[in-house]
């Protein structure tokens, strides 16, 4: 057990320490630049003003649940603008307060772009993430770049599941073939993008519908372009993030080439982008 | 499918011309309005207030970042799972990029003029706090704000907000502040602390040297072990009366929300003493922390 107010030491490399402290505001100068803080407290933003100030190498704290709006995690992101990897651990594995037991016996939740460019997962031990990150120079990367692409299935004739963030990462090859799982709203600025990169399918966001269902506007403009798509409830899905769409998102909406092939309101996002992808066999050519 | 590209050519080119549209201008400084966060570049770096219709996600955030405008106001996408449609303006926060955004229900998706001239903001970070933009304001007087108001004291770790909410005869009062670490010497004894931050081990240090005529902090979604709500039953040993926030009825780290919002999910016996109970909103809990427990 860790003692209040005080930094425990619990790993140690040429690199600098891993420190287990009760509290966020136990981030001390010391740390800037050398040390991963693993902290006992939720990983909001007014927490990760205090841990940002002294910019240590890593910082690891509490979900707390996330909670409404997010409170408990949006620290995460805070960081994340000052390059400071970041990761939550999951509150059911945590004792609140006691940063050596979190350091010992907790599971990593969430990360941010950092962390997860240090190699941090969630299901990983807070222990793994934090040694990572101490171990690991992330990477710079540009906004461009973070695309966090992945394909999730692949058809028998060729065609994907792909995930990635938004619809303007789509690439040439997605053009009449893969099914693109994103994860940005589909109001009328995300028509010119569906247009650009024609995938043979997609399911974006609804974006919380918004004012006269405007966040799913694009649906049903892009019909006339022949493509087939469908939102997912902004609710259930986190925006921004398209491995989130395919595997938490439920279908909030579908436009009529998509409902040609089965998809449905109400379906999981994942069976839906199946449906999306063997296509329609009556009017559709296979390739 | 093919002539359906085809058709989209104008708007592929749209893509590259990152149409923005300058609705006022004070003093070399701008007022944009643009339907897509992607628009924002290079042109508005120091100078302009960016009003785009996306939802300020981190994804977002990050491509505005990059060409630092002076103010962001943009849509909240009815905030969503985990608040992802207002993650970026943590990200901007950062930063020292005034940001905020609009009520989702108030502003069309990716519709940058009815953003501007009918959306009402919904959520912001500190430094457009700082600029004196609040909830419920019109976007334009946010963007306007942005454009005309420079962020004072931006530096990390001084966002301390505090206000007196209820008073009694004998000189005590409820306060609600982010954080039970802003409390004064003046609060001991004297004052109820309305907080958000978990009342765990650590919290419970914090509590017992501040030492205050009661407290109601955050329960931290309970965790393992109850851990959350482990500090009640250290300051109970202390005498201290205390109860703490459903964090399922109010975020953490925002106190002020937690007293008008919350609903109170476990107390101490000292608190119950006072008649506290489980369930009853913070406000009145608070009420009754303040009036009671005189000998």
């Amino acid at each position: 057990m860790s003692t209040p107010g005080e930094q425990t030491v619990v790993f140690e490399s040429d690199r600098g320490r891993i420190v287990a402290v009760d509290s966020a505001y136990d981030t001390r100068a010391e740390n800037r630049d050398r040390d991963v803080v693993v902290n006992a407290s939720y990983s909001g933003v007014l927490p990760a003003r205090f841990v940002g100030r002294h910019r240590p190498r890593g910082a690891i704290g509490v979900d707390c649940a996330v909670g409404p709006e997010g409170a408990g995690i949006a620290g995460l992101w805070y960081l994340e603008a000052l390059d400071i990897p970041a990761a939550t651990a999951d509150i059911a594995t945590v004792r609140l307060g006691d940063g050596v037991d979190m350091y010992e016996t907790a599971v990593v939740s969430r990360v941010n772009a950092v962390a997860e460019r240090c190699g941090a997962r969630a299901g990983m031990p807070v222990r793994e993430a934090a040694q990572r990150l101490l171990a690991t120079d992330p990477a710079p990367a540009e906004p461009s770049e973070v695309t966090n692409r992945e394909v999730m299935e692949t058809g028998p004739d060729g065609r994907q599941i792909v995930c990635t963030d938004s619809i303007a990462f789509g690439l040439p090859e997605d053009r009449g073939r893969n099914v693109l799982c994103t994860a940005g709203h589909t109001g009328r600025s995300a028509v010119p993008y569906l247009r650009k990169v024609a995938p043979w399918g997609f399911i974006c966001s609804d974006g919380g519908r918004g004012k006269d269902d405007s966040g799913i506007a694009g649906l049903f403009i892009v019909e006339a372009d022949g493509l087939a798509g469908a939102t997912v409830d902004a609710r259930t899905a986190r925006m921004g993030d398209g491995h989130s769409t395919y595997f938490d998102g439920v279908i909030s909406a579908v436009n009529a080439h998509a409902a040609r092939r089965g998809v449905k309101v109400g379906q999981r996002a994942r069976d839906a982008a199946r449906a999306l992808l063997a296509g329609d066999p009556e009017t559709e050519e296979r390739r | 499918m093919a002539d359906g590209v085809r058709q989209g050519k104008t708007l592929l080119e749209r893509e590259d011309e990152h149409p923005q549209t300058v609705v006022e201008e004070r003093d070399g400084r701008a007022i944009v309005i643009m339907d897509s966060a992607r628009w924002v570049d290079e042109r508005n770096t120091g100078k302009d207030v960016v009003v785009p219709a996306s939802y300020i996600g981190v994804l977002p955030a990050r491509m505005i970042a990059v060409h630092r405008p002076r103010g962001v106001v943009g849509h909240d996408a009815c905030v969503g799972k985990d608040g992802a449609g207002i993650a970026g303006l943590w990200y901007l926060e950062a930063l020292g990029i005034p940001a905020a955004t609009a009520d989702g229900m108030t502003a069309e998706m990716g519709n940058g003029r009815d953003l501007y001239e009918h959306g009402v903001v919904s959520h912001l970070n500190y430094p457009a706090e700082r600029c004196g933009v609040q909830v419920g304001m019109p976007v334009r007087e946010a963007a306007r704000l942005m454009r005309d108001v420079d962020p004072d004291d931006t530096e990390v770790g001084n966002k301390i907000r505090r206000e007196i909410v209820e008073e009694h005869p004998s000189g005590r009062r409820v306060v609600v502040t982010d954080s039970i670490v802003w409390a004064y010497p003046e609060d001991e004894g004297r004052s109820v602390l309305v907080t958000a931050g978990h009342t765990g081990r650590s919290g419970a240090s914090f509590l017992l040297e501040a030492n205050p005529w009661g407290f109601i902090c955050h329960d931290g979604g309970m965790s393992k072990n109850r851990s959350g709500i482990t500090g009640l039953k250290r300051t109970a040993e202390a005498g201290l009366a205390g109860a703490c926030i459903d964090g399922n009825t109010a975020p953490i780290g925002d106190a002020f929300r937690g007293y008008h919002e919350g609903r109170i999910s476990a107390c101490n016996e000292p608190a119950e003493a006072r008649g506290v109970r489980v369930g009853m909103t913070v406000k009145e809990a608070a009420h009754l922390l303040l009036v009671g427990g005189e000998e």
